[in-house]
């Protein structure tokens, strides 16, 4: 059905937009107004300046690289050498001067005069620097030795001597005095020999490291520990 | 639905989307700040460790800087290539140097290198047969070789007591393990450009130098025998020999010889090298003094039996004697046909004298036998005559007072009577002063306490036995 409204014109109802509608519309309005201003906000204000900053930073950081790259390529060129030098200081750590451990040990033999303290000498001498890490040990010396004495006591004078040397400086302490007379010999003088072992065996080589004067540094975890004092050979007593 | 109506919901529709339009641009424009933010903050912390990194580049130059200069003293210390081809030749020159032959070497043999290592190891074993200081020197010239060498193992065997008590020297067995290291780099170590590296180097020059001593091997400082007997040794001595020097005695006494030995040898070279005549005759007369001298110790030495450690006696025959008569027999050679030089006939007759001094006559005879053939064209030279003569009576005392010591006297005892002449009973015989024992032997003086003879022209006096009374 079809309502035709036949009034005249000033009488007819005024039309008008439905409050309900003008708020929808208002709303819908400041809504999307808003947001669009919200959005013309962060586009042109905290975007543009997180965008600046971030062109800054990365501008500066593009203007450090190349001395990082420098110093990345000094890095490794300093490693390269830090590997030669651990490498070098390894092989080094082992090695020991057997001049000065020879000479120590004749050093020590002399200190006993024509026999006054002791006579010894030796038969032969062994030496090994074999590292065995299950047994901890680095090398030892050994050696056939004969004291020119009846008495056995010049044996341990001569020990005495060499655990106070700075022969035994490299050497943990010598094992105790042993030893067999041998059948005398009256056409020699002293007649009467004792014959015994002689062995050392060496320190780890942390405790026997040795400065460029070639003096025995502190091991590496005891350096605040003062240096011990150095005994001198004695004379012992027969 | 009213076309107004549907004109609304279109509207609504339309204002929802772009409602929703502008929710999503917001959303993706926020999470595009956030990121930017974090990207920001990322920047922010990598450029504040770069800058950290950037304050530790001047010290790592510093240390790249030392590491290449020290790395010239890493590459000088271990052996390259060519060094390792000529170990064995620098082995036998140590071992000549220090007296000896090497017996063996036996070729070294190389370790597989591990992968990126930049040190190959070298191993060889060398046989040699030495005494032990022969034994020292030798470690000492590996061990302070500029290249790194390392002994690892090493064996003495010494040498028999019968063995050295023969002509040859003693010598001990050895047998010596000693590695080396090739260095080949495998690394490709990119040398970085440093700007004014020179200038830089200059300022770092104590550290660089403070470290290459810290790479450097310490060295020991091996001062030779220093009159130190060899270990190896068997130091006992015969019984029958006596009472004897002690060991460290003669081998400081042999020392003291070898040194004077060199010294002379060192004047007779500057001699023979000298530029004129002057400096010739300085020299030669300098030379005649400590040859006379060391002649004299020597001739002393030998007749004292100072010497029974048989190591000692061999070297006081090759350091000393040996040398001594290289030097005499060249001077004899260069005489020219002249006979021996004033110089020297001055130096034997005051040896002559000094010995006679302390009645050493078996050594002033000793002093004579050396110039003894050479006396005749001496003689010739009015110059030289006087001190020919000289020497010539020198060595009639000497042979008188040894003939006359020969000459077997049995002095009894003396009786001297006062107002009587004084007789002495000789070998059972009396005697009185002016009597002759035989053709050359004439009671001289007759005193209590001893008899003087004249003997071939001299006065000799033998003293008279004091027997305890009772």
């Amino acid at each position: 059905m079809i309502l035709i409204n036949l009034l005249p014109d000033e009488l007819r109802q005024k039309k008008r937009t439905p409050v309900k509608l003008l708020l929808a519309v208002a709303g819908t309005v400041a809504v999307n107004g808003t947001l669009a201003a919200y959005w013309a906000w962060t586009a042109f204000g905290v975007s543009a300046e997180v965008r600046s900053e971030l062109s800054l930073l990365q501008e500066q950081k593009a203007g450090l690289e190349p001395q990082v790259a420098y110093h990345r390529d000094l890095e490794k060129e300093s490693a390269l050498f830090d590997a030669r030098e651990e490498k070098l200081k390894s092989i080094s750590a082992n090695r020991v001067s057997w001049t000065r451990k020879v000479d120590e040990l004749i050093d020590v033999i002399n200190v006993g005069g024509d026999g006054e303290k002791y006579l010894v000498w030796l038969d032969d001498l062994n030496v090994d620097q074999k590292e065995s890490s299950r047994n901890k040990s680095f090398g030892s010396l050994k050696a056939s030795g004969h004291s020119g004495s009846p008495s056995f006591a010049h044996v341990a004078n001569f020990l005495d001597d060499l655990e106070r040397s700075p022969f035994c400086e490299d050497f943990n302490k010598p094992s105790n005095p042993e030893g067999s007379q041998t059948a005398k010999d009256e056409g020699l003088m002293p007649a009467e020999v004792w014959n015994f072992p002689l062995q050392v065996t060496l320190k780890a080589p942390d405790e026997r490291r040795r400065g460029p004067d070639g003096k025995l540094l502190p091991p590496p975890d005891k350096k605040a520990a003062p240096a011990p004092t150095k005994k001198k050979p004695t004379g012992g007593k027969s | 639905m009213t076309p107004e109506k549907k004109r609304w919901f279109v509207m609504g529709g339309v204002a929802f989307a772009i409602a929703a339009g502008l929710s999503t641009l917001l959303y993706y424009q926020h999470e595009g700040i956030e990121r930017r933010r974090a990207e920001v903050s990322v920047l922010k912390q990598q450029i504040e460790q770069d800058k950290e990194l950037l304050q530790k580049t001047p010290d790592l130059v510093k240390k790249v800087i030392i590491q290449r200069e020290t790395d010239a003293i890493v590459k000088e210390m271990l052996s390259d290539e060519k060094d390792v081809t000529n170990l064995a030749r620098t082995l036998n020159r140590f071992s000549e140097e220090s007296g000896f032959t090497l017996s063996s070497v036996k070729d070294g043999t190389r370790t597989t290198r591990k992968s990126k290592e930049d040190f190959e190891r070298v191993s060889y074993t060398l046989a040699f047969e030495a005494d032990a200081f022969q034994l020292l020197s030798f470690l000492h010239k590996i061990e302070g070789h500029k290249r790194f060498m390392s002994v690892v193992a090493f064996k003495l065997q010494a040498a028999n007591r019968n063995e050295y008590t023969q002509d040859a020297p003693p010598r001990h067995r050895v047998t010596l393990d000693l590695e080396t290291y090739v260095y080949a780099p495998t690394g490709n170590a990119k040398e970085v450009k440093i700007d004014h590296y020179d200038k830089k180097k200059e300022l770092l020059i104590s550290e660089i130098s403070k470290r290459g001593a810290e790479l450097r091997f310490p060295a020991y400082d091996y001062r030779g025998q220093r009159a130190r007997r060899d270990p190896w040794i068997d130091p006992r001595v015969p019984v029958d020999g006596g009472p004897t020097m002690p060991i460290e005695d003669q081998i400081a006494l042999v020392d003291g010889l070898a040194e004077k030995a060199v010294e002379v040898q060192k004047v007779w070279e500057e001699a023979q090298a000298a530029e004129n005549l002057i400096q010739t005759m300085k020299l030669r007369a300098d030379l005649e003094t400590k040859l006379a001298l060391l002649e004299e110790e020597i001739r002393r030495v030998d007749s004292a039996g100072f010497l029974v450690f048989v190591p000692a006696m061999r070297r006081f025959d090759k350091n000393v004697v040996e040398v001594v008569a290289g030097v005499r027999t060249a001077m004899a050679k260069g005489e020219g046909g002249q006979g021996p030089s004033t110089a020297l006939l001055r130096e034997t007759h005051e040896a002559m004298q000094r010995h006679i001094d302390i009645q050493e006559y078996e050594l002033a005879l000793a002093a004579f036998a050396t110039v003894e053939s050479r006396l005749g064209l001496a003689d010739q030279d009015p110059l030289k005559e006087p001190l020919v003569q000289g020497i010539r009576e020198l060595k009639h005392l000497a042979d008188t007072v040894l003939a006359f010591e020969k000459i077997e006297l049995r002095i009894g005892g003396v009786a001297i009577y006062e107002g009587k002449d004084p007789v002495v009973l000789i070998n059972g015989q009396a005697y009185g002063e002016g009597d002759m024992l035989d053709e050359e032997l004439i009671v001289h003086n007759i005193r209590p306490d001893q008899i003087e003879f004249a003997f071939r022209e001299l006065i000799l006096a033998r003293p008279l036995e004091i027997r305890p009374s009772g």
